[in-house]
């Protein structure tokens, strides 16, 4: 009985923690101007993704001009999205709104790959001797797949034919929005909520320096920016969990928190694990590192001519603090970039608090199974041992 | 009745069956017997001979060897010619070599041996011995035999009870009285004997890891990938799946201990021989073959190990023995782990490539050698004991061993072997994939890794024998089996669910581990006869290859799919098996007849109460003499009581309770 209580205690929460689901919707280049001539409007430019609660929607813009850029904003749920089309990209004026205003936004682009140079194996990009940048915005970036269902959508981007074919090699860029709890269909399987999105990074076949003599690495760095004016994001944190079920072999998620999160409420944040893989085939032996490093104050000029600076305009120079964060692969001794050519990361980037982890069904079944069958067994055999001793004592005088 | 000799039961057993033969002298036997008990008995022999003119010359040894022995001391008499033959099942009964067990009492002083020799006689009725073998057959299977010829096996076996029950640490005490150092009953010849048999595992433990100690050269030198590389591993362990099981029947059936264990130590010799030509001509086809032959031998020869430990030091010590053996065996892969390599790096001065392998391994062979020496070296020192004691080897001649016999294997030792298989599952594969496990988890370096890792061995190592004189001491095998089971669970389960500094953990793992060790395989010893131990113990390890063979490889896959956590669950998972089964075989056990958990002081005070009711009840047999008086229904009792109490006082154990009290009725009245 013990037990049984003990099993119910564990599961029936597990059970009933189920957020509420999110409708997903979505819309590619919104408002796009028929008479529009800068791009093809039947090519997507910006993706519009609304997940739709009941009592607010997380709208999710991904824009593929300039550098992707990735921008999440809270609102009510009949918010309205308004885009100036034609001057996207060449202003410093927000052209890009909500109505009413959104509660609450969180973006992010991705800005640059840094090829380093590591003669010394250290897989440190501090360390690093010297190093390239490659432009995100030279990439020429194509939506390539778009799959979407009731509580979930995927968007396959691809960039390639950097600086009109100076370099070879390609960065694939899977989005996923989710409107369920669960976990990524992929290693590392990220845990996400239902207000989450998911951004997966490939480093496909990158040309490497002939400088670098083939010891080199790659990092990525990022641009965040939130809506709440002045204080910036805290410092990446990182936590240990317990539970490495669905991520095999790693025991670590980082996440870095805006200071809302950070305060128990909600906002915006980005979370992963440390864990890059180094081929199609993710497993455990196919992984390596993906070290971050500590968080800089940027100026707004990185961000000129993306989504976010079309959305915050003023303000990302004046109010807001943009920060980027740079993220690099491998550890020592893996043979470098070179060796497999194949760099794949994942991020969550959500709304809300980090999900906490819990253990599965299955663990709690064991457990359950593992120890409450011999307990039984335990009590009962004890009792009928000492039922039978008892038994045993009594009968002994009437023998006698 | 102050010496009581007697030479071991299997010729006793023999002896009762051959008393069946003589249904109709029975009456004057046990008048005769009768006599007996009223005159002092000094000794007391039973003896198989070949024929009536071996008990003449016999008879006359015994009279010679009398005049040389200083007076008060027994003459020692051996059976002459070869051992007594037992006919398989199946094969034509052979007329020429029939057994006749033959009681030979005799006064002293000596000059009765007329009428010792004139009442062995009557016995002596050649026309009964064509048959003898079929009834022998009964007798063994105890269900096709009628009330009539049951109660003359029985009438027999209540007389030899009494004398039975002694058991050998009363007469070893007897012994070690008159014996001189060198005499097997004395603690440093049994102390040599078991420094032999721990080099005899020594070998086989050293030369298993050479290629993992060696596995960067074994795979450069020879270019190898991974996968081949685990082939000399994997040709190792499948095949030993079914051999190791065979290896074991063959010791109590054709072999014997001392020859199986010869052949077995030989076989490692040239499978490590083959490996190691392998290796110099740089054939991997030929490295294979020689682990596979390798293979045969060593696992048979753990399993021969087991069987002379049980052998030599079944009473109060078998415990301790089978923890020092493991902490050998530690020691055997744990030297050969910092030898290995700074062999080859010295050999590799005068040799390159695979040739400096081959010499490596060929060095490494040595080691083997001298497990065949030792091996050697312990058959004549067993002979010896056997000489002494009179007792026969585990797997003698006497008590044939099937393998159907397998099915009458008690439900407790099938328990036990479930936890050789639950328990070590969650050991052996967890160490094989500990280091990365404490890399991720833990994150710790390499090399500190590998140490957390290696500690359960290390621990192991010098806690065995620690603690199997702990369990020696204190006694309850089932109990300590239960404990060590509950405290490993404890330590995957810290392991599994916190962060806590994993040295805690796995010192914990190790003390279990080595209790466990020295707890369980002595059980096996409890439940099981002596002559089909080596079956027994070669049950247990196959099965418990078995086990690793699939789990190692399933353990990967999980890691791989689900995690380390998943990992952990699974043996945790395998940990509530083992302590389930160890708390059913509590309750098992307790239900029956509570062997496998009395303390060391119950078995102590029940061994005097035992003894003392035996001779009470001996005299009262051998006074009241004829069996008139003893109902169909308690020679029945009695007969399974027999069988019962023959392997009980063999392994010095305690009697069931149940047992007792009939026992104490039967005295009473």
């Amino acid at each position: 009985m013990l037990w049984l209580t003990l099993v119910a205690i564990l599961i029936i929460p597990a059970l009933s923690q189920q957020d509420p689901v999110r409708e997903i919707h979505w819309a590619s280049n919104p408002g796009c101007p028929d008479n529009f001539t800068r791009w093809d409007c039947n090519e997507t430019q910006i993706l519009h993704v609304m997940a739709k609660g009941p009592n607010d929607t997380i709208n999710y813009l991904w824009a593929f001009y300039s550098k992707p850029a990735l921008l999440m904003a809270v609102t009510e749920p009949e918010a309205r999205l308004q885009i100036d089309w034609n001057q996207l990209g060449n202003s410093s004026k927000r052209l890009i709104r909500f109505d009413p205003q959104p509660t609450y936004s969180f973006g992010l682009v991705l800005d640059r790959i840094i090829e380093f140079y590591d003669p010394l194996d250290k897989a440190d990009m501090t360390q690093a001797n010297s190093s390239i940048v490659w432009d995100c915005r030279k990439f020429s970036w194509t939506v390539k797949d778009v799959t979407s269902g009731v509580e979930n959508l995927r968007v396959e981007l691809l960039g390639n034919n950097y600086g009109n074919g100076s370099k070879i090699g390609n960065v694939s860029v899977v989005l996923s929005a989710f409107g369920r709890d669960g976990y990524g269909p992929l290693l590392p399987h990220m845990q996400h909520s239902n207000n989450a999105s998911q951004v997966e990074i490939t480093l496909k076949n990158l040309e490497t320096s002939e400088d670098f003599k083939s010891e080199s690495r790659f990092g990525l760095q990022l641009m965040v920016v939130d809506s709440v004016p002045g204080e910036g994001m805290d410092e990446v944190f990182h936590r240990r969990s317990l539970d490495d079920e669905h991520t095999p072999g790693v025991f670590d998620i980082n996440t870095l928190q805006t200071p809302e999160v950070r305060k128990g409420e909600a906002g915006g944040y980005m979370e992963w694990r440390p864990v890059a893989y180094t081929s199609p085939v993710r497993a455990i032996e196919e992984s390596t590192s993906a070290v971050h490093y500590p968080l800089r104050n940027v100026s707004q000029a990185h961000l000129k001519g993306t989504l976010l600076h079309d959305f915050y305009g003023h303000n990302l120079a004046h109010v807001l603090v943009p920060q980027s964060l740079n993220i690099s692969f491998g550890i020592a001794e893996d043979g470098f970039y070179d060796a497999t050519k194949y760099n794949a990361w994942t991020f969550t980037m959500a709304y809300g608090q980090p999900p906490k982890d819990k253990f599965s069904l299955l663990v709690i079944m064991i457990l359950a199974v593992g120890l409450g069958l011999p307990t039984v067994i335990f009590v009962f055999g004890g009792t009928y041992m000492c039922v039978k001793k008892c038994r045993t004592r009594r009968d002994e005088p009437l023998v006698n | 009745m102050e010496k009581n000799y007697q030479s071991k039961k299997k010729t006793d057993y023999g002896m009762g069956n051959s008393s069946l033969s003589r249904m109709n002298t029975r009456s004057s036997y046990g008048a005769e017997r009768k006599n007996y008990a009223e005159e002092p008995l000094i000794s007391d022999w039973n003896i198989d001979f070949e024929n009536f003119e071996a008990l003449k010359r016999v008879l006359k040894q015994m009279e010679t060897s009398k005049k040389r022995s200083p007076a008060g001391r027994q003459p020692k008499v051996r059976c002459p010619g070869k051992p007594v033959k037992k006919r398989r099942s199946g094969e034509p009964p052979k007329k020429i070599v029939v057994k006749c067990g033959v009681d030979v009492h005799f006064d002293y002083p000596f000059d009765k041996t007329a009428v010792v020799a004139a009442r062995k006689y009557a016995h002596f009725d050649p026309s009964m011995l064509s048959d003898d073998d079929e009834q022998d057959q009964e007798i063994k299977s105890q269900k096709s035999l009628g009330p009539e010829s049951r109660k003359t096996a029985t009438c027999e076996q209540v007389m030899e009870d009494p004398e039975e029950v002694v058991t050998s640490p009363r007469r070893r005490q007897d012994e070690e009285d008159e014996v001189s150092c060198c005499s097997p009953a004395h603690l440093c010849s049994r102390a040599l004997a078991l420094l032999l048999m721990c080099i005899l595992g020594f070998g086989s433990y050293f030369c298993y890891d050479n290629p993992a100690a060696l596995q960067d050269y074994f795979k450069h030198d020879l270019q190898l990938t991974t996968t081949e590389f685990v082939y000399l591993y994997s040709w190792y362990s499948w095949p030993n799946v079914v051999l190791c099981f065979v290896g074991g029947f063959l010791i109590d059936r054709v072999f014997g201990i001392r020859l199986g264990t010869v052949i077995y130590a030989f076989l490692v010799v040239v499978g490590q021989l083959v490996f190691a030509l392998g290796g110099y001509l740089g054939k991997f086809w030929l490295m294979v073959v020689g682990r596979f032959i390798f293979g045969i031998g060593g696992e048979s020869l753990a399993v021969a190990q087991n069987n002379y430990a049980v052998l030599w030091f079944k009473g109060k010590e078998l415990n301790m023995v089978f923890g020092l053996q493991l902490s050998f065996a530690r020691v055997g892969s744990t030297v050969n782990f910092n030898v290995m390599e700074p062999l080859y790096g010295w050999v590799s001065h005068y040799y390159h490539g695979y040739t400096c392998l081959g010499v490596v391994l060929f060095i490494a062979a040595t080691t083997t050698l001298l497990s065949l020496i030792s091996a050697l070296i312990l058959t004549v020192l067993d002979k010896r004991r056997e000489r002494h004691i009179g007792q026969n080897s585990v797997g003698g001649t006497e008590e044939v061993v099937r393998l159907s016999d397998v099915r009458y294997f008690p439900v407790t030792f099938w328990l036990i072997a479930g936890i050789c298989v639950s328990y070590y599952l969650a050991i052996f594969p967890f160490i094989a994939l500990g280091k990365v496990f404490f890399m991720r988890k833990f994150e710790m370096d390499p090399k500190d890794a590998n140490f957390v890792n290696s500690l359960v061995f290390i621990i192991s190592a010098v806690a065995s024998p620690l603690l199997g004189l702990l369990v020696d001491k204190v006694g309850r095998n089932a109990f300590w089996v239960l404990v060590s089971v509950v405290s490993t669970l404890g330590c995957h389960a810290l392991l599994a669910f916190t962060f806590l500094n994993p040295y805690i953990a796995m010192v914990g793992m190790g003390v279990s581990y080595s209790m466990l060790a020295s707890a369980l395989w002595p059980m096996v010893a409890l439940v099981i006869p002596d002559h089909q131990l080596g079956t027994a113990y070669g049950i247990a390890q196959a099965v418990q290859n078995l086990g690793l063979a699939l789990v190692t490889m399933l353990a990967g896959v999980i890691v791989d799919k689900g995690g380390y956590l998943l990992l952990e669950m699974f043996f945790l998972g395998w940990l509530c098996v083992a302590l389930l089964i160890s708390i059913l075989i509590l309750i098992i056990d307790s239900n029956g007849d509570g062997l496998l958990n009395m303390s060391a002081s119950q078995r102590e005070a029940w061994e005097t109460q035992r003894s003392e009711k035996a001779d009470l009840e001996r005299e009262k047999l051998l006074a009241s003499g004829a069996m008139a008086d003893v109902s169909p229904q308690d020679q029945l009792q009695r007969s399974d009581f027999h069988i019962r109490n023959r392997f009980l006082s063999r392994i010095g154990a305690p009697l069931p309770e149940h047992c007792q009290r009939g026992r104490r009725y039967q005295a009473l009245r």
